[in-house]
């Protein structure tokens, strides 16, 4: 699934000493806000405005297994839509702010009933593999069944997307 | 002939000689610290989302530019952006099998360069065969002989799961460059990561750990791509360390060109979320 935001800003790196004065701090490097590059220099981040664009390309195997992941092991039930955004909001922000988007467009491939078919193959050999019971097995095929489900239900991604990542109105 | 100086490196003590370009040079014994800045962040969340640990900030890694091989981060990135020393090696660089298997795929007349680094890393395109049978799909060369190519698996090319096994009698390219490195893999493995290494030991195949493809993110002109992904925990495990590969399983291994250790490593639980983030700074 390709996500491109148009945005009026990012995050980018420069080198601390580019700006005179500037106190780096622990409260920085624990915010992510500044790093040191494998030469020691300090590196922090800046704000840049400019009419530009952002890409993320989600895999659609992350989405199945994230779903499947959660839906076996921490009980959570999502949606395909809830998915996608769940990846694409711990990757967006370490590149910008939620204030810099304007615009989403998404090639959203849709549901692949196969490749959650492989998905769920794979977690349901390994808690064979791990020596699970018969009743454990047959309790995770149920809700395998259920995630599957859920991921083929049609859905609106792009609209989740917009409704979630673009707050700032265009001015005309 | 006297030369214009046009700088002198600083030096904190007034006593250092001044030397030479050529001087200094054969001085270094030394590897300059690499000009890829990567780093690393790495959160963990319980099944109900609550934040249980999180790297204090981002942690610089370590390249892996003394490794031998193709899974050097330098070799590899040379041939990603400047083509690599076989591109357009000949005629065989396509043609049709004679042989696929779930790894392999032969052509018995070609003539695939074996020199250096021969042709790993690059992608071999099949697809049907000349009367159209077989289906389409692409591998990553990680080693090859004169006439047989091996790769980590067929790719389906629309999602990046496994593929079917093209026909034995399949047409294929090869395609210059290199494949890139999306995949992130961890591990329980606490020895200290090295810039000759080519794997990461021990490397998590199961409990929900198997190595992943990251999801990619990037906005335009700026200096930093980062690459993210999930895992969801089915069995406890600590994590020590972490890598960035080339291909999809430990079988093909694939290039590793970043690695990093966890300074506090944590320990997860079924139903805990691993949320890890790699930064890499490309200037």
């Amino acid at each position: 699934m390709h996500v491109h935001f148009r945005v009026c800003g990012y995050y980018d790196w420069e080198h601390a000493d580019k700006h005179p004065g500037v106190v780096v701090t622990q409260a920085d490097v624990r915010a992510l806000r500044a790093k040191q590059a494998s030469d020691g220099r300090w590196l922090i981040r800046v704000e840049r405005e400019a009419d530009t664009h952002h890409d993320t390309n989600i895999p659609e195997q992350s989405i199945c297994a994230f779903m499947v992941g959660q839906a076996l092991h921490a009980g959570n039930e999502l949606s395909r839509e809830e998915a996608a955004c769940h990846f694409l909001r711990h990757s967006y922000k370490h590149h910008g702010k939620r204030s810099h988007v304007l615009q989403a467009i998404v090639h959203d491939g849709g549901a692949n009933a196969e490749l959650m078919q492989l998905v769920v193959k794979a977690h349901l050999d390994e808690a064979e593999r791990a020596g699970a019971d018969a009743a454990t097995l047959q309790r995770a095929r149920v809700i395998c069944d259920e995630v599957t489900q859920r991921y083929l239900e049609p859905g609106d991604v792009a609209g989740a997307i917009t409704a979630q990542f673009v707050r700032k109105q265009e001015t005309p | 002939m006297n030369s214009q100086v046009l700088y002198v490196a600083p030096s904190t003590s007034k006593r250092t000689r001044k030397i030479s370009v050529r001087e200094a040079g054969r001085r270094a014994k030394v590897q300059l610290s690499p000009l890829a800045y990567t780093h690393w962040h790495l959160e963990v969340r319980s099944k109900r989302g609550r934040l249980r640990y999180s790297d204090p900030g981002w942690r610089r890694n370590l390249t892996t530019d003394t490794a031998t091989g193709y899974t050097n981060r330098r070799d590899w990135q040379s041939k990603l952006m400047g083509g690599g020393p076989n591109m357009f090696f000949g005629a065989t660089a396509s043609g049709s099998a004679t042989a696929t298997g779930a790894t392999s795929l032969t052509n018995a007349s070609a003539s695939f360069p074996t020199a250096g680094q021969a042709l790993a890393g690059s992608i071999v395109a099949a697809g049907p065969n000349t009367s159209g049978a077989g289906s389409i799909a692409w591998g990553v060369i990680v080693s090859n002989t004169a006439t047989v190519l091996t790769i980590d698996q067929w790719y389906n090319p629309g999602t990046g799961a496994a593929a079917t096994t093209p026909n034995a009698t399949a047409t294929y390219q090869i395609l210059p460059g290199q494949f890139a490195a999306p995949y992130l893999a961890v591990t329980t493995d606490s020895v200290a990561p090295a810039a000759s290494d080519t794997t990461l030991a021990s490397e998590l195949t199961t409990n929900g750990f198997t190595r992943a493809l990251g999801t990619y993110a990037h906005t335009a002109a700026a200096s930093t791509f980062t690459l993210t992904h999930t895992w969801t925990a089915s069995g406890t495990d600590t994590i020590n360390k972490e890598a960035v590969f080339g291909a999809v399983n430990t079988t093909g291994g694939g290039v590793m060109p970043f690695e990093s250790a966890e300074p506090n490593a944590p320990t997860l639980v079924s139903g805990d979320t691993l949320q890890n983030t790699v930064t890499i700074t490309i200037g």
